[in-house]
């Protein structure tokens, strides 16, 4: 009976020490991810998704590896881990984390679209207060990435109506022309869109381009050489009347871009809050 | 029952102290044992080392493959696990770390002959053609049961890089029908290639606008040409007919310019048609070869 007994507490002892050595392997995995070795990391965590057998370490191995390829800059094998990670998560709160570091992946590899719909399915799937901060917060990101600043800082505006990025949007939104005014006044007066967006000098080019254009065509007209007259709008004319329109929508355009850069590099740069 | 008696006939005491040694010096010592065993030591055994990196390799994570398989030779000397290393390192393009693996198992390996086609695929893919060629006429270079399997790759590798035409006598022998099909049209694309005149697309542009472009197969191209030019030189004509002189010679220095434009387009037109036969025709070898596995022989036993 005790020799029973006693091969029963050696198996037990086995499996017990067998759990403590992927102990350590996790350990030793979580050591060199935290040291920011990235690359060894993935090794070890590799190797202990390997041996261990009943699965017991597998969300944590498989959404840090997730984590290091998303340091290394690697979205796609990244993701593709992320949702191992998901599929093998023990609580709610563990497939939220999952569900969350892929957004952010996509916001990163710039599908912003795949984002939008996922934010969507986590609020569907996550519908209390506890979570709704943090949907709407990389919701608003998903905005801004997307160069919708208005959305973004209405997004912004549900977690705190003060918060920091929810101004940085205001700001942007207000500092940006508008691109539709830009063409409409170059419609009426050719080379004026250019002037709107800041493009003096275009702006006065093309106005006296246009002007050229209309003298010599009228001109033509005037004289009965309808033929000259045609090829003279068509050639000449037109070609400055539509270039002008087409100009200002792109200066005004070069414009916002640069104005969204400017928060682009704020973002980057200084803003200290959690970013993708 | 029966064990217990004869532990206890065997040690000699009675069953009080068998208790005190199972207690306070077996069953420790025991767990101290598993405690080693199930160590870092376990998880990195030699073994271990080659399943967690068959696994990787089969995975296609190569280079981690590689430091695993390259731990494990550190304890065994073993054959498959150093072609392993070498179909890791030649997925990673590094061919000349691949083939130096490879080498020390051309003699007495039970693989050597796979091994020898692989390193002369390593060759083809580094694009190292002289030491292919020289290489394969050496006979420790050559695998008994696949110099066939060689010959094709060699054949096709020379039909790839040679620039001078080259002697087509036995040169698709090699090949079963259907593959020498193939390797023919390249044959006939690489050396009489349907080429496009530069000089015939500049003289058919001065000729008529847009002439040229049409022949080298860029039709809308040639169409908005003619139609453009012909409206300039009707300007000219109108111009003058009318005695607008300033501007009949304003359209005229227009149409010239337009002209030696679309002349100089022809003839780039005609260059690039021809480059881009050749891209095309690397493009379609390269496929090709790929399908056919480079012509190596089944190797899926060797690396499961």
């Amino acid at each position: 009976m005790k020799i029973r007994a006693f091969i029963f507490l050696q198996i037990i002892s086995s499996i017990i020490y067998a759990q403590l050595n992927l102990g350590k392997q996790l350990q030793f995995a979580n050591e060199l991810f935290d040291s920011s070795n990235y690359f060894d990391a993935v090794t070890e965590y590799k190797r202990l998704l390997f041996f261990d057998d009943r699965a017991e370490y597998s969300w944590e191995a498989n959404y840090k590896i997730g984590l290091s390829y998303k340091y290394g800059g690697f979205y796609d094998l990244a993701i593709n881990y992320l949702k191992i990670s998901e599929l093998n998560g023990n609580t709610s709160d563990e497939i939220f984390l999952s569900k969350i570091e892929i957004v952010r992946c996509n916001l990163l590899r710039k599908t912003i679209a795949t984002a939008f719909r996922l934010l969507d399915e986590i609020e569907t799937d996550y519908p209390t207060d506890e979570f709704k901060d943090e949907i709407n917060y990389w919701r608003g990101w998903a905005f801004m990435l997307n160069n919708d600043w208005e959305n973004a800082a209405m997004e912004f505006s549900k977690i705190d109506s003060n918060h920091e990025l929810k101004t940085l949007c205001m700001t942007v939104e207000e500092n940006k022309y508008s691109i539709i005014f830009a063409k409409v006044i170059s419609y009426l007066l050719p080379g004026s869109g250019y002037i709107y967006s800041g493009e003096y000098l275009q702006g006065l080019l093309s106005f006296g381009w246009n002007l050229l254009g209309g003298y010599f065509t009228i001109k033509a007209i005037g004289e009965q050489r309808i033929f000259d007259a045609f090829v003279i709008s068509e050639l000449g004319w037109l070609r400055f009347y539509r270039g002008s329109i087409e100009g200002a929508e792109k200066s005004a355009e070069s414009k916002n871009m640069q104005i969204a850069n400017q928060a682009y590099n704020y973002l980057k740069n200084k803003y200290e809050g959690i970013k993708p | 029952m029966a064990m217990e008696k004869g532990l206890i006939r065997l040690i000699g005491i009675n069953r009080i102290l068998l208790k005190l040694f199972l207690t306070f010096f077996l069953i420790p010592v025991i767990f101290l044992l598993g405690q080693n065993s199930g160590s870092d030591n376990e998880i990195l055994s030699p073994l271990n080392l080659y399943k967690f990196g068959n696994y990787l390799f089969k995975q296609g994570d190569y280079l981690r493959a590689n430091n695993e398989l390259k731990q494990y030779l550190q304890y065994e000397n073993n054959d498959t696990v150093r072609f392993k290393i070498a179909y890791s390192l030649i997925e990673m393009a590094e061919y000349s770390e691949g083939r130096d693996y490879l080498k020390p198992l051309f003699i007495s390996s039970e693989i050597s002959d796979e091994v020898k086609c692989f390193y002369f695929k390593s060759l083809y893919l580094g694009k190292k053609y002289s030491d292919f060629i020289e290489q394969s006429g050496i006979r420790i270079f050559q695998p008994t049961n696949y110099s066939e399997d060689i010959n094709r790759l060699k054949n096709f590798f020379i039909l790839e890089s040679e620039t001078t035409l080259i002697d087509s006598t036995n040169f698709f022998k090699p090949f079963d029908k259907q593959d020498a099909d193939s390797i023919r049209k390249y044959f006939v694309r690489k050396y009489y290639p349907e080429n496009k005149s530069e000089t015939t697309a500049g003289l058919l542009s001065a000729l008529i606008p847009g002439a040229g472009k049409i022949y080298t197969g860029q039709t809308g191209d040639g169409i908005t040409s003619l139609i453009f030019n012909s409206v300039i030189y009707y300007l000219v004509y109108n111009n003058f007919a009318n005695k607008h002189y300033l501007r009949g010679w304003i359209f005229s220095a227009l149409g010239i310019y337009f002209n030696a434009g679309n002349i100089y387009g022809s003839v780039a037109s005609a260059r690039i048609y021809n480059s881009n036969l050749q891209i095309n025709l690397g493009i379609d070898m390269k496929k090709f070869v790929e399908k056919k596995n480079y012509f190596m022989p089944d190797m899926s036993g060797i690396l499961k």
